[in-house]
């Protein structure tokens, strides 16, 4: 969705139209969760989160203004958020350890096989393992920072430059943290 | 096993996704559709309503206009010429004192206790002498003029209602003209004030670029700045494009364009002010970014 289309929804918000507030869920909605769900690390609060983050959006309609960079604004806004939940409920988010939701039980077999490479001792054993890894465990393998970049950058499609005002982050940390996740990723089977 | 990155985030992201679409829809508030078809419809419905009404009064004010005609003319009457008076003064006195001064404001108040005076004599009802019968039939008139404008199309009515028109501006620019008087000679008196605060800020100025200088900074003046425009609410930076950079000892001609975010502590979320100095940072566009080529520079905005 460009910027000129988007603005055009918000238009159409701000009369009411309830098809213009779909049209923009239907684009960006898949990508928001994907963001929330990685860093609130579970799924009900994360469908919360986006729910409540299209009716702020269908409220900041009234007040909108055209601008351009429509999609980091609405991740920055979808972050805000998250972060807001995060230091509201913050004893939840972290005993969040429900069987049929939690993304940690994924992020524990990772950590599994990488500690089985490990005590073998072997590199190529090593290797095999981590290769056969699902891309979720590989994403677990990284630091919380480095599986944000990535995830703004290659899912987001967005600039280092955007990356950096919404992570507040200097330039030079953002692009040596995303070369040292790509290079883990590699290793575990997956480029570019 | 080579797989791409993007195409497992696209599944990841596609296989994990929620349908809250009719969550979100039954919690929206609803909003009041504002159309332009829909104002038009009501105004035109309104004036529907409203022009049946004028209808039924014109008898009554037809009625009116020909008991009150006689005191009509003669009101539109002293009108035209008050306005013809009053003009001939003000381009007058206009002509002579283009450049504004206390006295130029001084001859127009006589010029107007003058004209009060010539219509007192003239024993000619203005506001100030009340008489009921007077302004009624005023306002009845405005009235009955337009419905004569209609039936008959007597430019007479036109005419008073313009001149009434009139004489009500002549006063008000006369007014405009002493007020404009008035602020320009305080613009005088700050243009002599401010002088002096600017040497006090080249000087500031000078002293800063001295100190960054012994410090062993690069320190540019004459900078043109050229800032695009850029949302507050999001990008807090402002990038500035460089067209030409002057060093104090020599001049430097920088034919490339070079963008910066301008960042200080105090100034981040500030906006630029003309004539301000900003301490800068440049940056090369490529990656990785490496920060041992960084210099800092001072930058005089014109």
């Amino acid at each position: 969705m460009t910027d000129t289309q988007f603005w055009e929804c918000m238009e159409g918000m701000k009369q009411g139209d309830k098809n213009a507030l779909k049209a923009v869920y239907e684009v960006y909605m898949p990508y928001l969760y994907s963001y929330v769900l990685q860093m609130i690390k579970s799924r009900e609060n994360a469908e919360d989160i986006v729910s409540d983050f299209f009716l702020k959006l269908w409220g900041l309609a009234d007040s909108y203004e055209p601008k351009k960079g429509h999609k980091s604004w609405l991740i920055q806004i979808a972050r805000n958020m998250t972060i807001d939940f995060i230091r509201k409920h913050k004893k939840e988010a972290l005993t969040d350890f429900s069987a049929e939701d939690s993304y940690e039980e994924e992020r524990g077999y990772g950590m599994a096989a990488q500690a089985m490479a490990r005590d073998a001792g072997e590199e190529n054993q090593e290797e095999q393992i981590v290769s056969r890894l699902s891309f979720t465990e590989a994403l677990s393998s990284l630091k919380e920072s480095e599986q944000q970049i990535v995830h703004l950058k290659i899912a987001g499609e967005l600039t280092f430059k955007e990356i950096c005002r919404i992570l507040q982050m200097p330039m030079g940390t953002v692009t040596w943290k995303y070369q040292n996740a790509i290079k883990k990723l590699r290793r575990c089977g997956y480029y570019e | 096993m080579n797989k791409n990155i993007k195409d497992e985030f696209d599944s990841l992201i596609n296989s994990q996704t929620p349908d809250l679409w009719e969550r979100i829809e039954m919690s929206l508030p609803e909003k009041t559709i504002v159309s332009e078809k829909t104002n038009g419809e009501e105004k035109k419905n309104i004036a529907e309503q409203i022009s049946p009404a004028i209808r039924k009064s014109k008898p009554v004010k037809h009625r009116l206009y020909r008991k009150y005609a006689a005191y009509g003319t003669a009101g539109i009457a002293a009108c035209v010429c008050i306005t013809l008076v009053a003009l001939n003064n003000s381009f007058k006195k206009s002509e002579e004192n283009m450049t504004a001064n206390e006295s130029a404001a001084e001859e127009i108040l006589l010029d107007d206790a003058e004209t009060e005076g010539a219509l007192d004599e003239g024993g000619f009802m203005m506001e100030g002498e009340s008489n009921g019968a007077y302004d009624g039939a005023m306002e009845d008139f405005a009235d009955a003029a337009e419905y004569e404008k209609e039936a008959s199309g007597i430019e007479a009515a036109g005419e008073g209602a313009a001149a009434g028109t009139e004489a009500a501006e002549a006063p008000a620019e006369e007014a405009k003209y002493r007020q404009d008087s008035e602020d320009v000679t305080d613009e005088n008196r700050k243009e002599d004030l401010s002088s002096g605060k600017e040497d006090e800020n080249n000087q500031a100025v000078q002293e800063k670029k001295a100190e960054l200088l012994k410090s062993g900074y690069l320190v540019y003046e004459d900078a043109i700045i050229r800032i695009e425009s850029v949302s507050e609410t999001v990008q807090e930076e402002k990038n500035v494009i460089i067209y030409h950079v002057t060093l104090l000892e020599e001049n430097v001609n920088m034919d490339k364009e070079i963008k910066l975010d301008l960042k200080t502590d105090e100034l981040f979320r500030t906006k630029l002010v003309e004539g301000a100095c900003y301490q800068v940072t440049f940056y090369d566009n490529k990656m990785p970014y490496d920060s041992s080529v960084h210099e800092y520079f001072l930058l005089e905005l014109k």
